[in-house]
């Protein structure tokens, strides 16, 4: 029983991860596109921030593209361990458009 | 003599003591019909008890035993198969969004260029953030100012299923399908401010899954 108990806990952690990854995926992806428009760094931040107050975001410039970095740490059943979580996304900077 | 569907017996069950083996020089060990079954009216064997001889308990069966084991082992293979089923189903989604995140991000990159908010190639471009997004482009259509990119994530989803999103992206109304006009407001170019993603400029709107 406490072995079924075991894997129902991990089952259960499981999916918080893929949830969290996911969110944090989104918030990557928003983040991008506010460094592209030219946002503040504070405000690309707090989107991140949004999903995990812990996370750490880095933006950074590859060519014509903004490209947001951000890693939080993992975390399952209330607990932060483990490898973090980094989700990456890139969007084109518009910054030079004339309108 | 038995007649069939009827439960009479041919000597008491349980058999107080004295009364029914006792008589007439009957066996010690007895027969009678039962019934309730498939087979009832049926005669079949069924011991009585010994007069005297009180009620013992059958011993333990060899074939009950462990029988608890493989109730836990019958558990433990459910709990780990829904597990691990959960985990592809989660790690598939994981992928998915990223998946859909790159097509977005490509089509937006595509939109931008092909409305002619910033000079170049649209599908090069959208080739090139699907890159950075660890993802290629599969389709790259434009048509007026709209963009609909297709990207197939690099990675692979469990059993090496391809995670796939499709996106398109445009002006706000521009609801066409690439190759026909877009339905632009008169009077309001396209992503003439900036906010919000997602609520001027190029607007993506995509879809994401594994074929």
């Amino acid at each position: 029983m406490p072995a079924v108990v075991l894997l129902l806990g991990m089952c259960v952690a499981v999916v918080q991860l893929a949830a969290q990854a996911v969110a944090l995926q989104g918030a990557v992806g928003d983040a991008a596109r506010l460094a592209a428009r030219g946002a503040d760094h504070g405000i690309v931040v707090s989107r991140i921030h949004e999903v995990d107050r812990e996370a750490e975001a880095v933006v950074e410039v590859d060519g014509e593209f903004a490209c947001v970095r951000a890693t939080a740490p993992s975390r399952m059943l209330g607990a932060s361990f483990g490898r973090p979580l980094e989700a990456r996304a890139c969007a084109l900077d518009d910054r030079a458009a004339p309108w | 003599m038995v007649r069939r569907g009827a439960h009479r017996s041919r000597a008491p069950v349980g058999g107080a003591p004295g009364a029914g083996a006792a008589r007439a020089g009957a066996p010690a060990r007895a027969l009678r019909a039962v019934g309730g079954s498939p087979l009832a009216g049926l005669p079949r064997a069924v011991p009585i008890a010994r007069p005297g001889a009180g009620i013992r308990s059958r011993p333990p069966s060899r074939r009950d035993g462990g029988a608890g084991s493989v109730l836990v082992l019958a558990v433990s293979a459910v709990v780990i198969s829904a597990t691990a089923f959960a985990s592809s189903l989660a790690g598939a989604h994981v992928l998915l969004a990223r998946a859909a995140t790159a097509a977005d991000l490509a089509a937006l990159a595509a939109a931008d260029t092909v409305s002619g908010r910033l000079p170049g190639d649209a599908c090069a471009r959208a080739a090139r953030a699907a890159e950075l997004q660890g993802s290629r482009t599969t389709r790259c259509h434009v048509g007026g100012a709209t963009a609909e990119v297709s990207v197939e994530l690099d990675a692979r989803a469990i059993a090496g299923v391809p995670v796939v999103a499709s996106a398109r992206a445009g002006p706000p109304g521009s609801a066409s399908t690439p190759g026909s006009a877009p339905s632009r407001q008169p009077g309001v170019p396209a992503g003439t401010t900036r906010a919000q993603p997602r609520s001027d400029g190029p607007t993506p709107s995509g879809t994401a899954g594994a074929p």
